[in-house]
């Protein structure tokens, strides 16, 4: 199965199941009350990762070690990103829900020791990077009526890359795994949610074409209903 | 028809320069310039009336069949190569024959190998081609390489890159030492001087030469699957002829070069991956500009220093990265 349809078979799940939700919550035990759908828009923080080093080598006319005419380093930088989540409850334990961020983090490469001069400059370009994902989310059940509901979530998904000037585009996947808070007043609809996540990411405009991990900090401004 | 020989390249013993890139050769038919390239398959033929130590004729045909096929196995490359078989007619005569053997020429001391190509001036198609060996110097067709012996299949690689229609790469380094230049790396066969003797490195492309010869030839999925990075080379507001410019990936470490090849400093790579590129442009300032360039070799500018574009330039597929424009700084 694609990413993609990973992220489509994830919405048909949750579109399935919110009347079995509805009877299991009916109990009035959760630390907020009780609504099916909780959307949440906001703003946040991806952090950076590394790709490495990488040296411009030629083939060397005698002895093992290459010639290098310059290295490189790459890394992708931290940015600010906005996001939304749309959720389910599924049952009282389990909601399920989608994420979509957008950010545009920078690309850097720091070129160093060039044989033949052209000084230390670090080269760049701006990313617009789209990421989606689905995942199920874990309330943490406190005494009624408290306001506070901590929860666990984890999910996956596909992200999108588009470099400077529009015309190369490099897709990847996501994971991620986290723990937040929703803060929501007693009988109210409206609240904060804040997130932490790890994401791990593969692909997209991954110099080293490896797997990374970065942490990212979310706050939203949350409606339910 | 009406037929000019273009070239008379060899790999040089001592001599010539640094940088990057592949270079094709071109024919001026009025205000166009054209390629130089076969229209069909390349039937070659061996000589077999001059030998040297070492090398039998059977070892020279198999060595420079493994030459052909280093470029003929080239995945994103068309060009083809039929062995003709056996000739007695020797290499840089002009009997509508493409032949390569070994000549004495004692004369030309730092010639390891040349190829002369006679070429249509109108269409630019390549109508005969020749390679001699110079039988003055110690060669070897070893598998592993011979101590004191130059590899005939590296050096008949770099030929077969001028029968092809490919010139010279500056991707390499060299120092000065008594008569002359001395290698001290290289990241491309075309690169003008070679690698010591026994060294075997060469019987290997390397991207720069892929691009290049992807270029000349390319097969169906080419163009739709790799792209190019363009862009101006200026100094003072007026464009640099002759300036080298390299295209490295961070992602794959890959080099692969061009020249800014008009008098406004316009230059194209093509053959790229896509990903982006960081972009290196530097002078020929430490070796003969007639390595690389025909005509008159003040027209080459390298008064300036080295110098990296600011930014990463993306390079998408089945397209051009846009121009780019590199300002130069005076040395």
């Amino acid at each position: 199965m694609t990413r993609p349809s990973i992220v489509l078979a994830a919405c048909l799940l949750i579109a399935a199941w919110p009347r079995s939700a509805r009877a299991q919550d009916r109990d009035g035990r959760s630390a907020i009350e009780f609504r099916r759908f909780d959307l949440a828009v906001g703003g946040g923080w991806s952090g950076g990762v590394s790709y490495g080093a990488q040296p411009a080598a030629e083939t060397p006319a005698s002895g093992p070690q290459p010639f290098h005419l310059f290295t490189t380093s790459s890394r992708l930088d931290a940015a600010a990103e906005i996001a939304a989540a749309f959720g389910v409850r599924l049952t009282r334990r389990i909601e399920a829900e989608a994420f979509a961020s957008f950010a545009r983090p920078a690309l850097q490469t720091a070129i160093r020791g060039g044989a033949e001069g052209g000084g230390d400059p670090t080269v760049g370009e701006t990313l617009r990077r789209l990421a989606i994902s689905a995942g199920l989310r874990v309330p943490i059940r406190l005494r009624p009526g408290a306001g506070v509901e901590p929860f666990v979530a984890a999910g996956a998904g596909y992200l999108r890359e588009l470099h400077e000037g529009g015309t190369l585009v490099e897709g990847g996947g996501t994971a991620h795994a986290g723990a937040g808070l929703r803060i929501v007043p007693a009988k109210g609809r409206a609240g904060l949610r804040v997130d932490l996540r790890l994401v791990l990411r593969r692909g997209g405009a991954a110099l080293d074409r490896g797997t990374h991990v970065h942490p990212a900090a979310a706050a939203y401004l949350l409606v339910r209903f | 028809m009406k037929t000019a020989a273009v070239a008379l390249l060899g790999v040089l013993l001592a001599w010539s320069e640094p940088a990057s890139a592949y270079l094709k050769y071109t024919v001026r038919a009025g205000a166009v310039s054209l390629p130089v390239t076969w229209s069909g398959p390349v039937r070659y033929f061996v000589n077999d009336a001059s030998t040297v130590p070492g090398v039998s004729v059977a070892a020279f045909d198999d060595a420079v069949a493994r030459a052909f096929a280093a470029w003929e196995a080239v995945p994103t490359a068309s060009v083809r190569y039929e062995p003709g078989g056996l000739t007695s007619a020797r290499p840089l005569d002009d009997d509508g024959r493409s032949t390569l053997g070994f000549m004495a020429a004692p004369e030309l001391d730092r010639v390891l190998a040349s190829t002369s190509l006679l070429v249509d001036d109108a269409s630019g198609e390549i109508v005969e081609a020749d390679i001699f060996f110079n039988s003055a110097f110690e060669w070897s067709v070893a598998p592993a390489g011979e101590a004191g012996r130059f590899d005939l299949e590296s050096i008949a690689v770099h030929e077969i890159g001028h029968l092809s229609g490919l010139g010279h790469s500056a991707l390499g380094e060299t120092e000065m030492v008594a008569g002359g230049r001395r290698l001290i790396a290289a990241e491309s066969v075309m690169f003008p001087i070679a690698f010591p003797p026994g060294n075997i490195v060469d019987r290997t492309l390397k991207p720069d030469d892929v691009a290049g010869i992807s270029d000349l030839y390319p097969d169906a999925g080419f163009a739709a699957e790799t792209g190019s990075l363009s862009g101006l080379v200026t100094l003072d507001d007026a464009g640099v002829f002759g300036a080298h410019v390299v295209a490295f990936s961070p992602a794959t470490g890959a080099l692969v070069g061009g020249f800014s090849l008009t008098e406004d400093g316009q230059f194209s790579i093509g053959g790229l991956s896509p990903g982006v590129y960081v972009v290196r442009v530097e002078p020929l300032d430490d070796a003969d500009p007639e390595s690389f360039f025909a005509g008159d070799p003040l027209d080459v500018s390298t008064d300036f220093r080295v110098r990296f574009y600011d930014r990463l330039v993306p390079v998408p597929k089945g397209a051009d990265s846009g121009l780019i424009t590199v300002r130069l700084e005076h040395k």
